[in-house]
């Protein structure tokens, strides 16, 4: 929650830019080439940046070994010819492999952006969040170009035995284990003493990479007391010690809502006809997304902070993430009440505000929130594997998350995006699901067939690619803590 | 399987490749691959070729130095690990303590972890409440304590209360790596009293310990263990003398060394 805090004065400054730049009255056409013309500065930017590292640390390289011959009194000419050379080549490798990485993505930028604007809607290429999106994709690309220059030397079928899933080093070095070693949960019941519990279990080696279902779907359902005990006591634990306690849950969003409201609406000069419309969409599309996100990041670490547990006894691990997901829930609970006041009050404070009320078709939201967390469980069940065998996708997951936002329709409305770039909601697992809770929420209309096949058809894919991941490794996690 | 056995174990071999990087990270394999350099891993043979068969009502003590894969037994057999080659069955459900205060979060009070404790164990609900105030009397922590944050506690009070909550449990088949040293004198003779009780009861417990005098004193049967293999196997008396000799002496006994 702090790095949410922290990320609104982060991107403060970026945003009133934009807004700055961007006035709401601006012509589709002019907006169009500002969405090019940031691709191009996008390329030109990285360039510079990479530049500007190379150089620094070529620099340094020089002076250290300078330094080095200086109080040595030795080799001087050799050292310093030595370190040009040096300096000269990293240069020029690296700004080799920038300038084309650094073209190409600027390209791609430019093309997304033409063809976002090439689109009637005024919406989308007006909001900070392009820009927004430009930033964390920066941020992504410093971390690929660190690591671009070593795979020039891969042969091609090396680069793609590494990136296939299930074969590659990379990814299948806990495949093999997984493959020899796995405990098999399986319970014959046989008659014995009456004095003990008639249950046997065997644990052997077995060769399916997934262990028997059903039994396991069993004993989930038997521990799940333990699942929900766990949050609940995690709560109880986190907020014992502060004073506003619970309060925080509440505030924290809010917070961070009023100011995406103050530089979207306000500083961008924007007249909104509706009231504060805007700010109960962007109220409620932030609540229910701070749901899915703290279901998504707290199940990921879950694994790997719970190793204790994981060591000394024996349970489903899936056990872990979903009680995360049980906290997330039980903290987006309260949110509700506090967005039907915020409601509430702007439609006294401005009559325009639109105002639901209540209808049938709030009888959608349990789906809806269901499939979000279905979505967002199985998400943590994929992230929370990968955490387990590369414990850096925890800080990769903060700016996944954050991109994730802005490309959901929280800054923006839906109904902002027309023809192909509609497609952007489809894509993104939440944006059907978020989508339809606006809707509902603000429109009092129902779903739409697209929505309601959208949110299933997201719930049941990362539900399946999540499950399978996690259940076909955990076995396996106990030795890799 | 036999009915009078608790726990077989047959041809039981536990492997496992340990990563040499101080931590793996996704830019680290990215890295490698780039260089094409393999992960830095190493094999360990935590247990070789074991088999042995635990009949009900007995108290097996486990003996052996260091990495000996006392640990790794006792985790398979719990199910935690998973065996590389052979199989463990287990007839009877198992308790296990293997480190003190798993589960426990140390904000909260004793009562609140006794019942944390007791579901991660398996326990139900129900199961577990009802039996708050007896592992609560047992642990027989001073006034107040147990309503007290478990950060508050001493160490030994700690590990009093996870001996407690595991033992109540009523379990078939009991798994205690080093626990036994918890607590005070008084407290360790209760801790014995218990477990003699358990055994009386005909139910089966697995000590790894390094108190000798323990094993000696608690244990009906136990086996030796040595770099994952099992050296000997017999009455408590015998084990111990063998294997104080070996430490002793830094040599194997000649009769062990074609194993």
């Amino acid at each position: 929650m702090a790095s949410d805090a922290s990320l609104a004065f982060e991107v403060l400054p970026a945003l009133v830019t934009f807004a700055a730049l961007t006035p709401a009255t601006t012509p589709p056409e002019v907006v169009g080439s500002m969405g090019a013309t940031a691709g191009a500065t996008t390329a030109g930017t990285v360039f510079a940046f990479f530049t500007a590292t190379f150089f620094v640390v070529a620099t340094f390289l020089a002076g250290a070994f300078l330094a080095i011959a200086f109080f040595t009194g030795a080799f001087l000419t050799v050292t310093f010819l030595a370190t040009a050379f040096l300096a000269t080549a990293f240069l020029a490798t690296g700004a080799f492999f920038v300038v084309a990485f650094a073209a190409a993505f600027g390209a791609a930028i430019a093309l997304l952006d033409s063809k976002i604007a090439g689109s009637k809607s005024a919406e989308i290429k007006a909001t900070p969040a392009a820009l927004l999106i430009h930033l964390e994709l920066f941020k992504l690309l410093t971390i690929l170009i660190f690591t671009f220059p070593n795979f020039s030397r891969r042969s091609p079928a090396r680069m793609k035995r590494f990136f296939s899933p299930m074969s590659g080093r990379g990814w299948s070095a806990g495949a093999t284990c997984a493959q020899i070693c796995s405990w098999d949960g399986r319970l014959t019941p046989m008659p014995v003493n009456q004095d003990f519990v008639s249950k046997v279990q065997v644990f052997e080696p077995h060769k399916a990479s997934l262990p028997p279902l059903i039994p396991y779907i069993k004993e989930f359902w038997n521990r799940r007391v333990f699942a929900i005990e766990l949050a609940r006591f995690n709560d109880k634990a986190e907020y014992l010690g502060s004073r506003l306690g619970k309060v925080w849950l509440i505030l924290n969003p809010l917070l961070l809502g009023i100011v995406y409201y103050v530089v979207i609406v306000i500083i961008r000069g924007g007249s909104d006809h509706n009231g504060l419309t805007r700010l109960n969409h962007l109220l409620i599309g932030l609540f229910t997304f701070y749901f899915a996100q703290s279901t998504v990041m707290a199940g990921a670490q879950s694994i790997t902070l719970g190793g204790r547990l994981i060591l000394n006894q024996a349970f489903p691990r899936t056990l872990l993430p979903f009680s995360c997901a049980i906290q997330a829930f039980r903290e987006f609970l309260p949110t509700i009440p506090v967005y039907i006041l915020v409601l509430l009050v702007g439609n006294w404070l401005s009559p325009a505000t639109k105002f639901a009320g209540v209808s049938w078709n709030f009888l959608w939201i349990p789906f809806v929130i269901a499939c979000i967390a279905l979505t967002a469980f199985g998400l943590a069940l994929l992230f929370a594997t990968m955490n387990v065998y590369f414990r850096d996708t925890n800080k990769l997951l903060t700016y996944i998350t954050r991109i994730w936002m802005y490309l959901s329709p929280i800054l923006w409305l839906p109904s902002s995006l027309h023809g192909k770039s509609k497609l952007l909601l489809y894509i993104n697992p939440l944006g059907p699901a978020l989508t339809g809770n606006s809707r509902i929420w603000i429109d009092d209309t129902g779903l739409s067939q697209n929505v309601i096949l959208g949110c299933i058809f997201w719930a049941v894919t990362s539900m399946c690619v999540g499950g399978y991941f996690f259940i076909s490794r955990e076995r396996d996690f106990a030795i890799r803590i | 399987m036999p009915e009078e056995l608790a726990v077989r174990i047959e041809d039981l071999s536990i492997t496992y490749k340990v990563s040499l990087e101080s931590k793996r990270t996704f830019k680290n394999a990215l890295m490698r691959a780039s260089l094409r350099q393999d992960a830095k891993m190493r094999t360990i043979e935590a247990v070789k070729h074991m088999t042995l068969d635990i009949p009900h009502g007995s108290v097996l003590g486990i003996v052996g130095s260091n990495g000996a894969g006392k640990s790794t037994l006792m985790r398979c057999i719990a199910g935690i690990l998973t065996p590389t080659q052979g199989r463990v069955a287990v007839n009877g459900k198992i308790s296990t303590l293997l480190a003190l205060g798993v589960g426990f979060n140390p904000a909260l009070s004793g009562r609140d972890n006794i019942i944390l404790g007791g579901l991660a164990s398996g326990l139900s609900k129900e199961e577990i409440e009802s039996k708050t105030d007896e592992i609560a009397k047992f642990a027989d922590l001073p006034d107040g304590f147990i309503d007290l944050p478990v950060r508050t506690y001493s160490s030994g009070m700690y590990g009093r209360l996870s001996f407690s909550v595991a033992v109540t449990m009523t379990p078939d088949i009991l798994l205690l790596d080093e626990a036994l040293s918890a607590g005070d004198a008084a407290f360790k003779e209760k801790s014995f009293d218990r477990m003699r009780q358990l055994c009386a009861e005909a139910r089966t417990i697995l000590i790894v310990s390094h108190a000798l005098a323990t094993v000696t004193d608690l244990c009906d049967q136990a086996i030796w263990m040595h770099k994952g293999t099992m050296l000997a196997q017999g009455k408590p008396d015998k084990i111990v003398a063998e294997y104080l000799k070996f430490l002793n002496v830094g040599t194997l006994p000649s009769n062990y060394e074609d194993m």
